[in-house]
């Protein structure tokens, strides 16, 4: 009896400190430590063009000689911001086209997009992108939302109308085409 | 004959108890003052759970790219130290999340949230992040937010038991890293905060 007494006792005593101290631990736990996390996404603003060249096959005289239309992709991720302009120009615009000791003015190479009036690259820099009487706004797109994307065409051509063609010979430049967030 | 022979070892008995007492005195006389005091001395160890980033505490990824994984650069060593009641008899973890996990990472009106957020552990065993995971599961133990956390180890409950891991203490790597693939994000800075916490339940 005796025994039995003193084992009821033991086991009830362990139950006892047992409860207590899960009911103690429930809640235990130490104040959160942090880790502050920082990242930036830098803003950009890319362009890019459905082809890296276009050709055209004869200079015609007194007309205006189209090249291939292609398309102008400007893709942007800014953080400020209200209109984004593209703008074309070409660095010599005395020799926009070369051809050995020929050229061609940028003042005969015009230019549009969308269903805009062909114009020629005769202005000065815009938005501070170009050069002095080589250069065109090409197109303008409102910058918001300041994540986005946009397509346009590109119509090239050599006005040539009331002149004759250049000078036999294979011509080449470069125009230039950048984009710009104001 | 009795009589005197009782009276005799009465005698002797006196005897010896007075011989006593005035031993004792002047044995006090000599060397003692007074009554030893006793003085009780107690010291409780509290219960102790205590977690240090000792690296680590500020992430930065000074440029972003685009529908990629971005890694933090380093890793966030964690130190979690225990000491606690021999009964404890629940499991011990390490708890990550991030309150909003809507917007674990926030510029403007912008946000990244806690599933683009990753993280992967290694240290002493038993680790439950050893492959990259997102921070999307719900609280452990009642720390933590539904969607934002995942619990980083996990000591299971029958080894509160066992006197052996009472107390301890061990340290961690959390590696940690943004996955953008097919998440377009704003640009801006982007800031957050993961809290971590230990707990027992």
């Amino acid at each position: 009896m005796n025994r039995m007494y003193k084992r009821a006792l033991l086991v009830g005593a362990l139950a006892l400190m047992a409860g207590s101290a899960q009911a103690q631990i429930g809640t235990l736990s130490n104040g959160p430590v942090t880790v502050i996390l920082n990242a930036t996404q830098a803003p950009t603003l890319t362009l890019s063009t459905s082809v890296a060249s276009v050709t055209m096959a004869s200079i015609g005289a007194n007309v205006v000689t189209p090249f291939p239309t292609f398309n102008v992709t400007t893709t942007w991720n800014l953080t400020a911001g209200t209109t984004i302009r593209l703008v074309g120009w070409f660095n010599t615009p005395a020799a926009a086209l070369v051809s050995g000791a020929n050229n061609i003015a940028a003042a005969r190479v015009v230019g549009r997009t969308g269903a805009a009036a062909f114009a020629p690259f005769t202005g000065g820099p815009s938005s501070g992108l170009g050069v002095a009487g080589g250069t065109q706004q090409l197109w303008s797109v409102n910058a918001t939302p300041l994540n986005g994307t946009a397509t346009t065409n590109l119509d090239l051509a050599l006005d040539y109308v009331g002149q004759a063609s250049p000078n036999a010979g294979i011509y080449t430049g470069t125009l230039n085409l950048r984009a710009i967030v104001q | 004959m009795q009589f005197r022979r009782s009276y005799l070892a009465s005698g002797m008995a006196l005897g010896l108890l007075l011989a006593s007492a005035f031993g004792r005195a002047a044995m006090a006389q000599t060397g003692t003052l007074g009554a030893p005091v006793p003085i009780t001395l107690a010291a409780t160890a509290a219960d102790r759970l205590v977690v240090v980033v000792l690296a680590g505490a500020v992430q930065t990824i000074a440029s972003l790219t685009p529908n990629a994984i971005n890694q933090f650069p380093t890793p966030v060593q964690i130190y979690t130290e225990w000491n606690l009641p021999y009964f404890f008899g629940g499991t011990l973890s390490l708890v990550a999340y991030f309150t909003n996990p809507g917007q674990a990472l926030t510029t403007g009106s912008a946000n990244i949230p806690s599933s683009r957020v990753e993280g992967r552990t290694s240290g002493s065993d038993p680790s439950l992040l050893t492959t990259w995971t997102p921070f999307n599961g719900n609280a452990v133990g009642g720390i933590g937010s539904a969607g934002g956390t995942q619990a980083l180890w996990r000591w299971p409950g029958f080894c509160g038991l066992l006197i052996f891991c009472r107390q301890g203490d061990r340290t961690d790597q959390l590696d940690l890293r943004l996955n953008l693939v097919g998440y377009p994000t704003a640009a801006g800075t982007y800031a957050g905060v993961l809290n971590i916490r230990a707990v027992i339940y």
